[in-house]
């Protein structure tokens, strides 16, 4: 087989039965692999209702037909299973960098599958075709780094490649994450937690097969065009410099991210001289990092020099994990987060969700909802470093109120009550990432419909930044067809209007999973544009001699993203989470250029309605038509979405 | 008249600062502002606001006014400024 390996290990960690099973073309045809070949198993292979911590929750590893190929930014792995942090426990997945997924094709693989419970601490050892399970009681309680690099001296090889949980997902704190590669981390939806409630503590990769290419002529020639085109692109040359922070510097200064004080104020006033990319670039890098075969290397190591955290390096940080640990905290103190950041690598913690947990908890004690009775005297103070740095490490050992933290902040709303739910800037359980949903609408939209609850990585619709317009107008002409006159000329405008984002928001999210399926970087073709959707079919096409149109392509996406839509609604949760909390539509943005910027209701579900349109789903619930999953080979999700169907309409 | 200029991302560092604000003359184009700060600055600044994308026949220029992209067709870069224009040189960081 050409591109594919066409392999999978299926695991059961209860018996310690380890199977290699054959994956036909057909199959991987329809699901292409990673994203794609993972939630195919997590609709089939798991049930309504099921608990994420039970042994039958699959936990599957995939890479793509691209993984370990010359293809630029080839180096992407999905973690999927079905989330412990969301509310209620839809599909989860998570996407990593790093060099451990290419290790994986190199071994043989396009995907790994684990069930059942280990009966002590265990990692899986796959060495070309020799797979075994290993004890890892040695390793119970060490923190990323230490596994890593203990695992690397047991097995002998530097070369081997380690993804691994810290005592966080051993701890079962829902929003634990995986590292691999010492701090490349999966960190959304608690992967790590579903990992620690199998007892497994790690998985090791070596690898020395080939890839094999259809066109290998073609194939080289394509991914060279492809860098030159990447190269060009002024975000490149930015991000090779800055890092993701850049990312942050641009959307924070027109007003339209930095979830200051938990999301209160629509961005962080003041920030650059203090927070930027610029600033870390100047005084902490100490040099670029990159994933396997990237020509951009947004990786960062940063090394602290002097002061009261002298002596700290690590790799980071990268915009989200500095955001929510900094300005959404209340703070622009670099150093202090950046260790922080450190922390939360180390001990295998979301980064978002560690700063979303404590900003709730400021954002409550700010407004008297919660006290140092609740909080075992800790008083939660906007900006207060020194207090942060112990919470994580209470959260993470789930001492104190720690323990409730470690809930994620909409659990630990539910328990304190007093109407602090109102504080958690959540979709479907999952917390908002820095972009404000009031100004930036795309977004927001993505926010509430993504399938592994709020999220910018599923529908990134980052043609409606002002700078896009410049850059990609014939893209967005080409997406928007008819719309895109009225969406060009509302610029800068056309951020908070809601009424061209249902087209523009499908589209990414569709153009978003073509590079998730194929182990693709998201950066250079869904974040900004040099590589389309047509580019990267080629390059699927020419490794795989497959004939695939991108239109295909896009409708093979559809598919994934139906499916994983259809995981949600078979626990009940439809149009009637569609929603973002009533702040956004109570609270204007406070200042900057957006301010006053707020979503209206009645745009907001017509919004919702149009986007339900064009997928061919029902406005009534939300769920997927029959016609629609039929349509796209879907029919057994259409069988047993029928029941829930009716108890959805039953409920309502 | 009085315009703002921001120096978003690694153009502070070349102009060595985040923030100015110039009083020109009425009638001054984007162009004009846009010559006049290579001139000062050299090719680095240009390197960071002059950008040739390969999937685009002419170059783009990296600004933007009241937050509204601009792209390098001389039609736009004689574009007259207004009282109180906010401009941002090097903020097209691609899509964000």
């Amino acid at each position: 087989m050409e591109g594919w390996a066409g392999k999978r290990i299926r695991v059961d960690l209860t018996s310690g039965k380890i199977e290699v099973e054959a994956l036909p073309l057909e199959h991987l045809k329809k699901w292409i692999g990673a994203r794609g070949l993972n939630s195919e198993v997590v609709f089939k292979e798991s049930s309504q209702g099921m608990d994420p911590f039970s042994p039958d929750n699959p936990l599957c590893f995939g890479v793509g037909p691209l993984s370990g190929t010359f293809a630029p930014s080839s180096g992407r792995v999905t973690v999927s299973a079905r989330s412990p942090m969301t509310t209620p426990h839809g599909h989860g997945d998570t996407n990593m960098g790093g060099h451990w997924g290419p290790e994986l094709r190199y071994a043989g693989y396009d995907q790994i599958i684990l069930k059942g419970k280990a009966d002590k601490p265990t990692y899986l050892w796959i060495n070309d075709d020799d797979i075994e399970l290993r004890d890892a009681s040695h390793l119970w309680g060490k923190d990323s780094m230490e596994t890593t690099l203990a695992m690397t001296e047991e097995l002998g090889d530097p070369n081997i490649m380690i993804t691994c949980i810290g005592p966080a997902g051993e701890k079962l704190v829902r929003y634990a994450c995986i590292i691999n590669t010492f701090n490349r981390a999966g960190g959304r939806t608690g992967m790590g937690a579903v990992m620690g409630s199998k007892n497994l503590k790690a998985i090791a990769v070596r690898g020395s097969k080939a890839v094999r290419i259809a066109r290998p002529k073609e194939f080289f020639d394509m991914c060279k065009e492809a860098r030159t085109r990447i190269d060009s692109d002024p975000a490149v040359k930015m991000m090779q410099a800055e890092g993701t922070m850049m990312l942050f510097d641009m959307a924070n200064g027109i007003g339209l991210a930095g979830a200051y004080k938990n999301h209160t104020t629509g961005f962080a006033p003041g920030i650059e001289e203090k927070f930027g990319g610029v600033v870390h670039m100047k005084k902490y890098l100490h040099s670029r990092e990159g994933c396997f075969a990237c020509p951009i290397s947004c990786g960062r190591y940063t090394y602290i020099k002097e002061g009261p955290f002298a002596g700290t390096h690590f790799g980071g940080p990268e915009m989200e994990s500095a955001c929510n640990l900094g300005p959404r905290c209340g703070t622009y103190d670099w150093e202090p987060v950046m260790k922080m950041v450190q922390n939360c690598d180390l001990y295998g913690l979301d980064t978002i969700s560690t700063g979303a947990a404590m900003s709730w908890a400021m954002d409550c004690y700010e407004n008297g909802l919660l006290t140092e009775a609740d909080t075992g005297g800790i008083p939660f103070v906007w900006g207060d470093t020194d207090t942060m740095l112990k919470v994580i490490d209470m959260i993470c050992n789930r001492e104190g109120f720690g323990d409730l933290l470690a809930e994620g902040a909409i659990r630990a709303a539910w328990k304190i009550g007093r109407e602090t739910e109102k504080l958690v800037p959540h979709c479907r359980g999952l917390e908002h990432i820095s972009c404000d949903p009031r100004t930036v609408t795309g977004f927001s939209l993505g926010y509430a419909v993504s399938t592994r609850g709020s999220d910018h990585l599923k529908n990134m619709s980052c043609l409606e930044f002002p700078p896009a317009v410049g850059l990609y107008q014939d893209l967005i002409e080409e997406v928007l067809g008819d719309q895109a006159k009225d969406f060009l000329e509302a610029q800068p405008n056309n951020l908070i209007h809601i009424e061209t984002k249902p087209k523009l928001c499908k589209w990414s999210e569709e153009d978003k999973c073509i590079a998730d399926m194929l182990g693709l970087c998201c950066f250079p073709s869904a974040w900004w544009y040099p590589l389309r959707p047509e580019d990267l079919t080629k390059l699927f096409n020419l490794a795989t001699g497959m004939d695939v149109t991108s239109d295909e392509m896009m409708r093979i996406s559809a598919r994934v993203v139906n499916i994983e839509r259809a995981t949600w609604n078979r626990e009940g949760s439809g149009r009637n989470q569609d929603v973002h909390i009533d702040r956004y539509y109570e609270l204007p943005v406070q200042d900057g250029p957006y301010k006053g910027a707020v979503l209206d209701r009645k745009k907001w579900e017509k919004a919702i309605d149009e986007y339900y349109r064009l997928h061919s789903w029902d406005k009534e619930t939300g769920f997927p038509s029959n016609e629609v999953l039929k349509e796209l080979g879907l029919d057994f999700v259409a069988e047993q979405l029928e029941k829930a169907r009716k108890e959805y309409l039953k409920k309502k | 008249m009085k315009v703002k200029i921001k120096y978003a991302h690694l153009v502070s560092e070349v102009t060595g600062s985040l923030n100015r604000e110039f009083t020109l003359p009425e009638g001054t184009t984007v162009g004009k502002v846009l010559r006049n700060h290579i001139k000062r600055y050299g090719r680095e600044f240009e390197r960071w606001v002059i950008v040739d994308v390969s999937w685009r026949p002419e170059p783009v220029a990296n600004i933007l006014i009241n937050l509204r992209s601009i792209v390098l067709y001389p039609d736009e870069l004689e574009t007259q400024l207004k009282d109180g224009d906010y401009m941002i040189f090097g903020g097209a960081a691609g899509a964000a």
